[in-house]
């Protein structure tokens, strides 16, 4: 900037000297082309607001969400051109940017670009559309801003820590084939019980004769204005756990190699068996050996029954990947240390399950109830191996095409 | 997504027009070194530049051969058209003598490098990119061909080189910038893909810069004594480059129309001639021209431009309303971009400031003052600085226990808790001892060193 206005003082210096006035002008465009950028360099990014809003934060794969960008010139300076680089997840789906940079500073994000030219005090909100969202946990920021002067020249650049976070869960099916002459799914849950246990605290329910004055709920009592009792949950609950394997191609665990479509496919019948157990009453928790956003090496999610786990085990559906954190017997081995004996443990794969059936029939002489649900094309087969050692199993399928789980509208559970 | 007809030729026009004008300022200062006045204007030289882009974005005739050839021999065809504009050289040329025609007018093959000029534009994705270089390059070194036509010149040469180059600098300014911010416009499009068709900017920018260049180059020529006369012949100077140009290209015609007169003419009767037929003339008052005319017809030819671009403002607005209801007529899905004024709500009032009260400074001779200037150099020293806990006494008591072995802290201290906080009067006498003091423990921290 300085050098801009150095070379027109000289050139103005010339002029004077020389008496050649039109070196005067020269000086005052060579100043004017010098000095534009400050305007906009002191005066550009302030009251510039950037905002992005999402239609929701939680998804269902398949779904279709809006995203919102607004950009507010809040002075009256107009800014000719202002570009936002707003850094989101690889995969995120744009209808209006059907294809984006990559950026070279940060892992897996693309650039969402956007550029406008602002008059005074003018607002633009841009609607772009996020189309057949998949699987997956989507970030969103942070941005970058920059403001160029009149001429384009770069003026002024800001990065805002503004993120968003978009899950998308995997879509829920409803079962089919698992007629009355199928066997149930775990163990049948008692809806009613003699005996309930003091420990499991269900709510309260309105006051009976007979019940002990033990049991009436007194500050409750007090502030609905009459008696309830406690609620206690059946001393026989029913806890299935969701076990999965998530590699899903035989070989070293440390492999990064997958089977997308069999993961995918497995993800969505652990999400519609969830929804299934936790319809039947039961309490459904998950546990997988993948990362999941946190420091934890594995997924877990503990059994619960409360309507909200659903959402809860699609949102942990929607952290993990299809690359392993540890040894699939591993995963095995350390659930008996957060699952009491006495639980079903139901056990998705899309492998062959011979290298787990030791741990598996260890599982089940220790008192867990286990049950292997096979998925993926050789799910079959893979059933029958775990049949033929003692460990019951089925096998998930899709309809109307087996091996599309995107597109499916039911599963099939057999066997 | 197509580009708009504005960048498809507004871009072009405005590029080549910056680098006629530049070498046109370039031209004028060397006519002006050897004493002849100006021929070729920003628009000839911007002609030449045109083909040079249009050689350069070419898409047929892209082989080896043409590639070797065709710049070279295209941009000595664009030189002598330069060349041939002083109507010297085509007297010469008529009279038979090539070789005096070739010493005459040598710096009207500039033309070539302008052809040149244009042939570097050869990739639109570069365009703005040399926008930038163009106005980063020639802007300050348009003080060179400036100075040097001065210099150079006096008198009658000087007066026309300054109208021409005055010409050329007004034209380079105007159309490098807008060149510049179409260039980035196009850029932005093709980034983001969307759509300028709804954007004004690119309006508020033509014709901001062609109003704000108008109105500046009159009090610009005044202030360099530009003499209108010498204004007038150089901005209608291309109107003459036209004017050659058309019969030129009209040749074949006039030469067709003559051949039918021959024909004709044995069917007319004898005695009918052109000669016969009077034309009307406009000229009633045929008094001489004033003075003040020449400042008229200049101020006159100004006002006519700047209706020109109001008129010019007028038809883009009516084509761009034009083009929105027809898109309305269309019926275009959901709007992707909304766009609105909208004015901030007034900020709640900021909390009136509280006005720092300033902190009196003791000078060194106080008590206090001295005091202070102790803790100031103990906490430079680093070795027993005051912790913001501690009393004055106990500060005192720690620094002598940990090695700091001078009595005056202990007692210009006591002096200070004394004055500060029993607000005690402090005697002459214990002024001139905390002096004395301040100077022990300086030099105690110094030996301490």
């Amino acid at each position: 900037m300085s050098g801009w206005v150095a070379l027109a003082i000289l050139i103005g210096a010339v002029g004077a000297l020389a008496g050649a006035p039109g070196l005067l002008l020269v000086a005052a465009v060579t100043l004017a082309y010098g000095t534009l950028t400050r305007l906009w360099t002191r005066y550009g990014m302030q009251r510039v607001l950037y905002a992005r809003r999402l239609s929701a934060d939680r998804a269902v794969a398949g779904d279709s969400l809006t995203l919102d960008v607004t950009i507010w010139n809040r002075k009256p300076l107009p800014l000719p051109w202002v570009a936002a680089d707003d850094l989101v997840s690889e995969t995120l789906p744009v209808r209006e940017r059907p294809t984006m940079d990559r950026d070279n500073q940060s892992l897996n994000r693309r650039i969402l670009h956007n550029a406008w030219s602002l008059a005074w005090y003018e607002r633009v909100i841009r609607h772009f559309h996020l189309d057949d969202l998949r699987r997956g946990v989507y970030e969103l920021g942070p941005v970058r801003l920059r403001v160029r002067d009149i001429l384009g020249r770069d003026a002024s650049e800001e990065q805002l820590q503004t993120s968003d976070t978009l899950i998308v869960a995997p879509r829920s099916l409803p079962l089919r084939g698992a007629g009355p002459e199928a066997a149930p799914l775990g163990e049948r849950r008692a809806r009613r019980s003699l005996h309930a246990d003091p420990a499991l605290y269900g709510g309260v329910r309105p006051f009976q004769p007979g019940d002990s004055l033990r049991r009436v709920h007194w500050r409750a009592t007090a502030r609905l204005g009459q008696p309830v009792s406690r609620r206690y949950e059946p001393a026989r609950g029913r806890q299935v756990v969701l076990v999965l394997d998530v590699q899903t191609i035989e070989g070293p665990e440390w492999e990064m190699v997958w089977d997308e479509p069999a993961f995918e496919g497995m993800c969505v019948a652990a999400a519609s068996l969830a929804r299934s157990l936790l319809d039947d009453g039961a309490a459904v928790g998950l546990a997988a050996a993948s990362f999941s956003g946190t420091t934890q090496r594995f997924a877990w999610l503990p059994p619960q029954a409360a309507p909200a786990q659903l959402g809860r085990v699609g949102r942990l559906l929607a952290r993990i990947g299809p690359v392993t954190s540890a040894p699939f017997g591993t995963l095995l081995t350390w659930l008996t240390r957060r699952v009491s004996p006495g639980a079903t443990l139901l056990v998705l794969t899309a492998r062959d399950p011979v290298p787990h059936l030791p741990a598996l029939r260890r599982l089940a002489r220790m008192g867990y109830a286990l049950e292997l649900v096979a998925c993926g094309t050789d799910a079959a087969r893979h059933a029958t191996v775990a049949r033929r050692a003692a460990i019951p199993a089925r096998t998930v399928g899709f309809t109307p095409d087996p091996d599309d789980p995107e597109h499916a509208d039911a599963i099939v559970l057999a066997g | 997504m197509q580009s708009s007809w504005r960048v498809r030729v507004l871009l072009p026009a405005t590029q080549v027009l910056a680098e006629g004008a530049w070498l046109a300022v370039v031209y004028a200062a060397a006519q002006a070194v050897i004493g002849e006045p100006p021929w070729v204007g920003p628009l000839e030289l911007a002609m030449a530049a045109w083909a040079g882009m249009a050689w350069g974005r070419r898409r047929r005739w892209t082989g080896p051969a043409a590639e070797a050839l065709g710049l070279p021999l295209l941009a000595v065809a664009a030189g002598a058209f330069g060349w041939l504009l002083d109507p010297q050289v085509r007297l010469l040329l008529a009279q038979g003598q090539p070789v005096a025609a070739l010493s005459t007018h040598a710096p009207g093959w500039l033309a070539a490098i302008a052809f040149w000029r244009g042939e570097v534009h050869r990739s639109r994705e570069d365009d703005d990119a040399l926008a930038d270089q163009l106005l980063r390059v020639a802007v300050p070194g348009l003080a060179v061909p400036w100075t040097i036509g001065h210099l150079a010149s006096s008198g009658r040469a000087e007066a026309d080189f300054t109208a021409a180059a005055f010409v050329g600098t007004v034209f380079f300014v105007a159309a490098a910038f807008v060149a510049m911010g179409l260039a980035r416009l196009e850029a932005v499009r093709a980034a983001t893909g969307s759509n300028w068709q709804a954007n004004r900017s690119w309006i508020v920018l033509v014709v901001g810069v062609a109003l704000a260049v108008t109105l500046l180059a009159i009090p610009a020529a005044a202030f360099l004594g530009v003499p209108i006369r010498s204004l007038l012949v150089a901005t209608l100077a291309p109107v003459q480059t036209v004017l050659f140009i058309v019969i030129l290209l009209l040749t074949p015609v006039i030469l067709f129309a003559a051949l039918l007169a021959e024909l004709v003419q044995p069917l007319l009767p004898e005695g009918f001639g052109l000669g016969q037929i009077e034309f009307p003339t406009v000229l009633a008052d045929r008094r001489p021209i004033g003075s003040s005319a020449p400042t008229w017809i200049f101020f006159a030819i100004v006002g006519l431009l700047l209706l020109l671009e109001l008129a010019v403002l007028a038809a883009m607005l009516w084509m761009r309303w034009q083009e929105r209801r027809r898109m309305r007529t269309v019926g275009t899905t959901e709007a992707f971009e909304e766009r609105a004024i909208v004015l901030p709500p007034p900020e709640p009032p900021r909390p009136a400031r509280r006005v720092a009260v300033p902190r009196r400074r003791w000078p060194a001779d106080h008590p206090a003052g001295a005091y202070l200037a102790a803790l100031r150099d103990l906490q430079r020293d680093g070795r027993w600085p005051r912790l913001p806990a501690e009393t004055p006494a106990a500060h005192a008591d720690r620094a002598r226990r940990e090695g700091f072995a001078c009595a005056a802290l202990a007692r210009l201290a006591a002096t200070y808790q004394l004055w500060r906080y029993a607000e005690r009067e402090i005697t002459p006498a214990e002024t001139r001892r905390a002096r004395g003091r301040l100077a022990a423990l300086r030099r105690a921290l110094g030996s301490g060193r």
